[in-house]
């Protein structure tokens, strides 16, 4: 008897593809629509996990493309700290599809948010839009307005030169201006400015505004960029706290949920878009492995060489031997700190800047804030 | 008569030859007269200055011994001082400027890439590490007042370019130095790190003595030392008026209060 299922390649049964194949070897990339050439400007954004991927082109040889780089007078871990080399421009976490088509649009002058400050004092001015780029924020409001346009002018460049973007979806929820539809990466009040429900309003994208924002920022994109290759993907990170009056589990299903079936119309319709499955891999343990820390959020180094590992693997062109899985770690690690334990090592490694825990703080009682 | 001990690096010299030229200088009878020992935290002897673990660094038991060998009435301290023309007098690949918080209006270099001054901050941070830590060692191993003072202001570009050893050595070229304008940013910069520094640890912060800044934020003629970044006895000898003001001050207030 003959059927569609008889003769399926070994990575469409579960049990030849999941079941039977040892945890660190799941590899779930099938079909790959394009190539990252070892000379191709690979820009990256996107939420917490994304800073992972920047790291590990660097570290794999591989044409990272950085437009805003720290001055040469700061040495690597304090440019790290004030979001340089982080993403490939200063813009710190992109949480949302909105933030990213935002980005784009505020970088060529085609989207001003009228709520463009906040000043918490004379010598703290915070940038809405990314609010925790440095520590205590902008020292001077000369100093803000300057910074800012030569960031969007990085950001313009990077657009206009990159040959692939690699972009990782987090959220769904955002918060956004009453006024003029400005999408904040984090809800005013937590990091910088004041919570008004009269100007702030919360927003769930739903999967067509996924796709609407995706495909008008491609479009635009491939305006100035014709050739601009892109890859989604999902991180598996869970939201650390929802706005929905629901669990935060069901919000945090959700979310992914509407962006893997966004990103699932996307791939399907647009040409050179390729979606990479980072938050299968870290998700599906199914009894074997976890790649969660204790707090069942953060993702452990040996869930992030996986996912790269899959990654460099089938997306870069003759990437040549593959380290293994323990040697990437390992070599990272000690690279990062040689003189601390291995605990801290990892733990270290691990750190990534992620506004959204300031939301875990701010839910605290006053009392122990401090 | 106050007596002081003094540890320092560099900046000490200035200072200490000051200080004797002070004491032997034909004072008036109302003047206040001083005895001071100047150790600098260069000697061998005295190194490390830090001991112990990273976490629970300690002062050398020589230095703790000098502190305690005679009663002084406080503590005088010139700890580093030379971070802000690491940045200011290098050949930087990409020449930059920043805006001074506590001076937003100061005009900024055409031309030149604009740092955040939290950058600046931070990386003047980093070479400053052990003047900080050591300052709070000498905090943590005496009960006497204690007071470090603020570093020199830069020299003008043209006594740099005069004098190029020490730091800048024969590799300065003239077109790699910073603007005046910038190094003075630097150095205010560095000044407000300290003062931050002194008043979280219960350190007096002494500024430099308000004559020998010009016009243009620069070391005044008077007080250049002999080289590209130092101060000469002169104006170590107006510290040493400003240090005893400070310390009687100090004294009179604690009096009243």
């Amino acid at each position: 008897m003959n059927h569609p299922y008889k003769d399926l390649p070994d990575y469409a049964l579960w049990r030849r593809a999941v079941t039977n194949v040892a945890a660190p070897d799941l590899d779930p990339v099938v079909d790959v629509p394009l190539m990252i050439g070892a000379h191709d400007k690979v820009a990256t954004s996107g939420s917490c996990f994304a800073q992972h991927i920047g790291r590990y082109l660097r570290d794999n040889g591989l044409n990272y493309y950085v437009t805003e780089t720290a001055n040469p007078i700061a040495q690597p871990d304090i440019a790290m700290r004030m979001g340089y080399g982080v993403f490939t421009a200063r813009y710190g976490n992109i949480y949302t599809s909105r933030q990213l088509l935002q980005l784009f649009r505020r970088a060529f002058g085609r989207f001003t948010p009228k709520e463009d400050v906040w000043v918490e004092s004379a010598t703290r001015i915070i940038d809405p839009f990314r609010p925790n780029i440095q520590p205590d924020g902008f020292s001077s409001m000369r100093e803000y307005r300057t910074d800012r346009e030569a960031h969007l002018h990085h950001v313009r460049e990077m657009f206009e030169n990159l040959d692939v973007l690699v972009f990782t979806l987090g959220l769904t929820e955002c918060w956004v201006s009453r006024e003029d539809g400005a999408v904040f990466p984090l809800c005013p009040g937590v990091l910088g400015g004041t919570f008004d429900k009269k100007r702030h309003q919360f927003v769930n994208l739903d999967v067509e505004d996924v796709v609407g924002d995706i495909t008008t920022f491609l479009s635009e994109l491939r305006a100035v960029n014709p050739e601009a290759r892109v890859i989604l993907t999902v991180s598996p990170v869970p939201l650390i706290a929802t706005a929905e009056p629901r669990h935060v589990l069901v919000s945090t299903v959700a979310s992914k949920s509407i962006l893997r079936v966004a990103c699932d119309k996307i791939v399907r319709t647009c040409k050179g878009v390729a979606y990479f499955p980072s938050y299968e891999i870290v998700t599906a343990g199914f009894g074997k492995t976890s790649y969660f820390a204790e707090d069942c959020r953060s993702v452990i180094e040996e869930g992030v060489a996986h996912v790269m590992r899959v990654f460099m693997r089938h997306y870069v062109r003759n990437s040549g031997p593959l380290r293994s899985l323990k040697e990437l770690v390992s070599g990272f690690s000690a690279r990062t700190t040689p003189q601390t334990s291995e605990v801290e090592q990892m733990a270290q490694v691990v750190r990534v800047m992620c506004e959204e825990e300031a939301l875990d703080l701010a839910s605290l009682p006053d009392n122990m804030k401090r | 008569m106050y007596r002081f001990i003094a540890f320092g690096h560099s900046h000490i010299v200035a200072f200490a030859k000051g200080a004797y030229e002070y004491q032997a200088a034909d004072l008036p009878a109302e003047a206040a007269r001083v005895e001071g020992r100047f150790l600098y935290l260069y000697d061998p002897a005295y190194n490390p200055v830090l001991q112990g673990p990273p976490e629970a660094r300690e002062l050398n038991p020589k230095l703790r011994e000098q502190l305690a060998e005679l009663p002084w009435h406080f503590v005088v301290l010139v700890c580093g001082g030379n971070e802000h023309n690491v940045l200011g007098i290098v050949r930087n690949k990409r020449p930059f400027d920043f805006v001074l918080s506590s001076a937003p209006d100061l005009p900024l270099h055409p031309g030149y890439e604009l740092v955040p001054e939290a950058l600046i901050r931070e990386v003047l941070k980093h070479y400053m590490a052990d003047s900080l830590e050591t300052m709070r060692a000498f905090r943590a191993a005496t009960e006497l007042p204690v007071m470090q003072l603020e570093p020199p202001p830069p020299l003008p570009n043209r006594r740099v370019l005069a004098y190029p050893r020490e730091f800048v050595r024969a590799s300065l070229l003239r077109a790699k130095i910073a603007p005046e304008l910038i190094r003075y940013k630097l150095w205010r910069l560095e000044s407000d790190i300290y003062a931050k520094f002194c008043k979280e640890f219960d350190i007096d912060y002494l500024p430099a003595p308000f004559d020998m800044v010009d016009r243009n934020g620069m070391l005044a003629e008077a007080g250049w030392g002999s080289d590209a970044t130092h101060a000469n006895p002169r104006y170590g000898m107006e510290v040493m008026k400003d240090v005893i003001e400070l310390y009687a001050g100090a004294q009179e207030a604690r009096v009243s209060s």
